[in-house]
């Protein structure tokens, strides 16, 4: 049966697109998105809160989206929260490369706010978790 | 190669001609020798008749002595009955007889056998009348043999039988300077003949003696021009400031330029002999060594790593031709440092890479804020704010088009546009490119009429990649058609390939365009709702030709255009 989807942890620099994320889970998919700005803030609160699902912008200063996803399988705490990472290259070879080390979609950038809240509800509902 | 000459051609008709000469002389000498010798061998037959003549005359001049010693011996014992006068007379007779058979073995003519028969009839009547004679000389009285003496029957028949064999003696004479004549005339003939022919023999040596400079100076002047043109072409050679090798079919460099020794770092004599694969860490093609990667099309440039004596490493741009000589195959390679050029390129590639991600992040932003707003506020909104919301939305979407469309390009460019090839359905990718022009289809008033056909279409492909191609082709349609007009899409099995057809009631592609129409950055002018970004036909064509597929199309201006993609089924239709 598959669990309830509530708590997201979104990590990504960019404060306006993040800002658009928040509104757009928030207010169509009534969600509860938690804002990491970096990938070393997000390692370490997830770690202290874990969350249903991460969502992970690919390319971020000191620490790229895929090293944070190693980082949270490499530790026992949080190496079962699944993971969506949002990216502007799409590229068949960068998104097996993002499937292959855990992710379970791959979202363009830019991506439409408005069926975001959907798009991620299906992509959780199909992986069953 | 215009500079090297052909000798094959004229070598031929030298060889040629010498066979024709060695064999006509050939001839003439055997021509020759065959009437000699029949002249000889009609001259030694005719020597051996004339010798046959000699011998019978010799015989019938003895027949002759022998008779006159018969008549004086017959005589002279006759007057003087003395038998001393009887000696020639006794040595003589038992001689006619061999005498006789002699020439009759000598004798074939039946006219002269009759005058020999003659003769010896004569000869018999002679030696009786003798012994007759000599009989009543000795029986009887001298008077009786003086009356037959005095009688002259011996003489007459003496005096015939000289006349016989003069007869007979002429003759044979006239058969001798006959035949002398024969064999003079014979030698006279076969002279000539000797003249005529040797004349022959020395007229084809003098052709072959002047065929023979003839060609000697050819040859010279062919010696000349091929070294002039060596001479010429090593200086070609040598003054290019692209380096150049070339390799046999064992892979070893024969001969290379100075500006291949500058470019590799390496002197002349210690490439000479290395194989050419030593220079090159990858994109080196030599003719009968590496045949499977197929030979690069001559002229063509391509990408090559090349390797410096330090064992450092540079780009290189390299041009491959094969020059294949009568019995072995040699490869050119013509080498340029491309290292500034493909660093240029790599910088111009990581910017517009760098670029197009660093412009997607705002745009994010902007067409997300744009979408949440609209969500938000578009019920309640006036006219003027609904119109700017639509142009803002508009223009954020037609900007991220452009990115994509440069980011694809730039990836066309440099090769690294990936596919993610699967098993489809053709017909399901044209639907969702139905869905994706059905809003903007309607917002222009343009009717958009998709038909597939029932059955599948199978094709190997990236659906997302062939989705752009469709998409691309039917929002071009509806950009250039006019407001009410009709947009049909066909996906159908054509033959054994999948076509999907986008027909347009547009003006038409104005020729001066068509040339260009699938380069990048070329839009046609034209009343534009939505202006593109000059990079999508570009983008289709590459998208199709890299699924192994073809893209085509036919205009009429004033009534519309008609463009079609055809990809190969996997399965081959029934």
């Amino acid at each position: 049966m598959t669990r309830d989807l509530k708590r997201i942890a979104l990590v990504e620099d960019d404060q306006d697109i993040a800002t658009l994320v928040v509104m757009a889970l928030g207010q169509f998919g009534g969600y509860e998105v938690v804002h990491y700005p970096s990938g070393a803030m997000a390692l370490e609160g997830i770690k202290g809160s874990p969350p249903d699902l991460v969502m992970l912008d690919f390319s971020m200063p000191h620490m790229n989206g895929d090293e944070v996803l190693i980082a949270l399988r490499a530790d026992p705490a949080t190496a079962g929260i699944p993971a969506i990472f949002m990216t502007a290259s799409v590229m068949p070879g960068h998104v097996k490369r993002l499937r292959d080390i855990g992710a379970l979609d791959v979202f363009a950038k830019p991506f439409d706010p408005i069926g975001l809240a959907d798009r991620i509800r299906a992509v959780w509902e199909m992986a069953d978790l | 190669m215009n500079l090297v000459w052909q000798p094959r051609r004229s070598l031929d008709s030298f060889a040629r001609m010498r066979l024709v000469i060695g064999l006509a002389s050939l001839a003439l000498v055997v021509v020759l020798a065959a009437i000699q010798f029949a002249a000889l061998r009609q001259n030694r037959a005719t020597r051996a008749l004339v010798e046959q003549s000699y011998q019978r005359d010799l015989l019938f001049e003895w027949l002759l002595s022998l008779h006159q010693d018969i008549e004086s011996a017959q005589r002279g014992y006759a007057l003087t009955g003395r038998d001393e006068f009887l000696q020639p007379y006794v040595k003589a007779k038992p001689l006619i007889e061999p005498a006789f058979r002699a020439v009759e073995g000598l004798v074939q003519e039946p006219a002269v056998r009759r005058l020999v028969g003659d003769l010896r009839r004569l000869s018999a009547e002679k030696i009786r009348h003798s012994e007759k004679a000599i009989n009543a000389r000795r029986n009887g009285s001298l008077e009786s043999a003086a009356t037959m003496v005095s009688a002259g029957n011996g003489r007459r028949i003496m005096e015939a039988l000289r006349g016989r064999i003069a007869q007979l003696r002429a003759i044979e004479t006239a058969d001798q300077n006959r035949r002398l004549l024969e064999m003079s005339n014979s030698d006279d003939r076969t002279l000539a003949w000797t003249v005529v022919i040797e004349t022959l023999l020395l007229s084809l040596l003098l052709i072959a003696y002047g065929a023979y400079v003839k060609n000697v100076r050819r040859l010279q002047a062919v010696t000349r021009a091929t070294s002039d043109a060596s001479r010429r072409q090593a200086a070609i050679f040598d003054a290019a400031s692209d380096a150049m090798l070339v390799v046999n079919e064992g892979g070893k460099i024969e001969g290379l330029n100075v500006a291949a020794e500058q470019l590799f770092g390496r002197g002349k004599e210690e490439i000479r002999g290395q194989l050419a694969e030593q220079l090159f860490a990858e994109g080196i093609y030599i003719a009968g060594r590496n045949e499977r990667r197929g030979a690069p099309r001559p002229g063509v440039l391509h990408h090559a790593v090349g390797v410096r004596a330090d064992g450092s490493r540079f780009d290189a741009e390299m041009a491959t031709s094969v020059v294949a000589l009568e019995d072995e195959m040699l490869t050119l390679l013509v080498i340029r440092d491309a290292t500034e050029r493909f660093r240029v390129e790599r910088m111009k590639n990581e910017f517009v890479s760098t670029v197009s991600h660093e412009l997607r992040t705002p745009l994010t932003s902007i067409r997300g804020a744009i979408g949440l707003l609209d969500h938000d506020i578009g019920k309640t909104a006036s006219d003027s704010q609904k119109q700017l919301l639509s142009i803002a939305k508009g223009n954020s979407e037609r900007l991220s088009r452009l990115i994509d469309d440069i980011l694809d390009i730039e990836k066309i460019g440099s090769d690294r546009l990936e596919f993610d090839m699967q098993p489809i359905d053709l017909r399901d990718v044209v639907h969702e490119a139905e869905t994706h022009n059905r809003t903007y289809a309607a917002d222009r008033r343009i009717r958009l009429i998709v038909t597939t056909q029932s059955g599948p279409l199978p094709v190997t492909g990236d659906s997302g990649r062939l989705l752009q191609a469709i998409t691309n082709l039917i929002s071009n349609a509806a950009k250039f058609s006019p407001e009410g007009g009709v947009v049909s899409v066909v996906a159908e099995r054509h033959s054994d390939v999948a076509r999907v057809i986008v027909a347009d009631q547009g003006p038409g592609i104005p020729p001066e365009f068509r040339a260009r129409m699938f380069d990048r950055f070329s839009q046609a002018q034209g009343k534009s709702g939505r202006a593109g970004t000059g990079l999508g036909l570009a983008i289709t064509k590459e998208i199709v030709e890299r699924h192994g597929g073809l893209i085509a199309y036919e205009t009429e201006i004033g009534k519309g255009t008609r463009f079609w993609i055809d990809l190969p089924l996997t399965e081959k239709a029934n």
